[in-house]
C-alpha cells in the first residue's frame, strides 16, 4: 500500500499463492538460514509462517543480542550458547525448575553466579567487555 | 558406478522430452533411484525413459545448473546446523540466478526451481535456491517480509502484541 506498484502486485499475487504452494519441508529449509532474529521478525508475517517459525524454535527457540554478544535458547538440549559475531563462545545449562519446565534465560543468567567467570575468564580472551545487559544481571 | 556417456531420457510434465548424460543425473536423488529401480544392467543403453513432475521450462534451468555442477562432490556435503550459512552462494549461481529471478517474476521461477530441486532431490540445488529467497528476507522488517513473501496479515492487533511479548524474553 506505500506505492501504487506495489498496491497493484498485491492485487496480481492474491490470485495464487505461491509460498504457501511450496512444499513444507522447503519452506522449513528456507528459514532455517535465517538467524533467531529474523525468526522472531517472521513469526509476525502470517499464522503459517508462524507455525513454521515455531517448529524451527525446537532447535533455536529465542535469542537475544547484547550489543555483539547473542545469547541463543535451545530449548531442545536445555543449554544456552553465547555467540560473539556468530562464533560459538560457550554453553550455559539451563537449569529447570521443580515442575521440569525450562527457566527463563533472563531469570537463569541472574541466578548464573558463574556467568561472570564465564564472561571475564582469561581464557576467553574473544569477549572484550561485558555488555551492559549482562552487567545488570551479574 | 557410473558410466559418464550413458544417457537418459527424462519427460516432462508437459510431456516434452530431454536428453542428458548420467553425468548430470547422478546429482538427481530422483532420477538415479528412478534409474536403480528399473535394475538396468548400467552398460545397456539406451535407458528408459524417466518421467519427472516437473515443466519443460523449469528442467531446462534445471540442466542448466546440473551442467555446471556436474563435477560437484558426491555425496553432497551436508552442513551441520552450526555450519549453515546463507552468504556463500557461488558467482556462477549468483549469476544464473540474477538471469531470470527478476522484479517481474515475483519469485515465480524461483519457485518453481525450488519445488522442482525438491522433486527431483538435487540437494545443492535445493540449498542454493532456498539461500537465495533467505537472502531476500534476511534483516528486514515485517512489512518487507509480506511484501517479497506476498503473504497477507491474519493476526489481529491482540495476536502480534503477544507475539511480540513472546519474543522478548531477554529483555530487561
Amino acid at each position: 500500500s506505500r506505492s501504487p506498484q506495489s498496491k497493484k502486485r498485491k492485487e496480481d499475487s492474491t490470485k495464487q499463492d505461491f509460498f504457501s504452494n511450496l512444499p513444507d519441508d522447503c519452506i522449513l529449509h528456507i528459514f532455517s538460514f535465517l538467524d533467531p532474529n529474523d525468526l522472531d521478525v517472521l513469526s509476525s508475517v502470517s499464522q503459517k509462517v508462524y507455525a513454521f517459525v515455531n517448529k524451527l524454535r525446537v532447535k533455536t527457540p529465542r535469542s537475544q543480542i547484547f550489543h555483539s554478544l547473542r545469547l541463543v535458547q535451545d530449548s531442545f538440549s536445555f543449554k544456552l550458547t553465547m555467540r560473539r559475531n556468530g562464533i560459538k563462545l560457550d554453553l550455559v545449562t539451563i537449569r529447570t525448575t521443580g515442575t521440569g519446565k525450562v527457566m527463563n534465560p533472563a531469570d537463569h543468567i541472574a541466578e548464573h553466579r558463574a556467568m561472570k567467570a564465564l564472561v571475564l575468564g582469561a581464557e576467553r580472551p574473544a569477549i572484550q567487555y561485558i555488555p551492559t545487559a549482562i552487567q545488570k544481571l551479574v | 558406478r557410473i558410466y559418464p556417456l550413458m544417457r537418459v531420457t527424462l519427460t516432462t510434465s508437459d510431456g516434452a522430452s530431454v536428453t542428458v548424460s548420467r553425468q548430470l543425473t547422478k546429482h538427481s536423488g530422483f532420477i538415479e533411484k528412478a534409474i536403480t529401480d528399473m535394475a538396468v544392467d548400467d552398460n545397456a543403453v539406451p535407458l528408459s525413459a524417466v518421467a519427472v513432475d516437473v515443466d519443460d521450462a523449469t528442467l531446462k534451468l534445471v540442466i542448466e545448473w546440473l551442467t555446471e555442477h556436474r563435477d560437484d562432490a558426491l555425496p553432497y556435503p551436508e552442513k551441520t546446523d552450526e555450519e549453515r550459512r546463507a552468504d556463500d552462494i557461488p558467482a556462477w549461481d549468483q549469476a544464473f540466478v540474477q538471469k531470470w529471478d527478476t522484479k517481474e517474476d515475483q519469485q515465480q521461477t524461483l519457485y518453481a526451481v525450488i519445488t522442482a530441486a525438491d522433486k527431483l532431490d538435487i540437494k545443492g540445488l535445493l540449498d542454493m535456491t532456498c539461500k537465495t529467497l533467505a537472502n531476500k528476507i534476511n534483516g528486514k522488517t515485517v512489512e518487507e517480509m509480506r511484501e517479497i513473501l506476498q503473504l497477507e496479515c491474519d493476526f489481529t492487533e491482540e495476536e502480534l502484541a503477544e507475539i511480540r511479548k513472546e519474543n522478548a524474553w531477554c529483555e530487561n
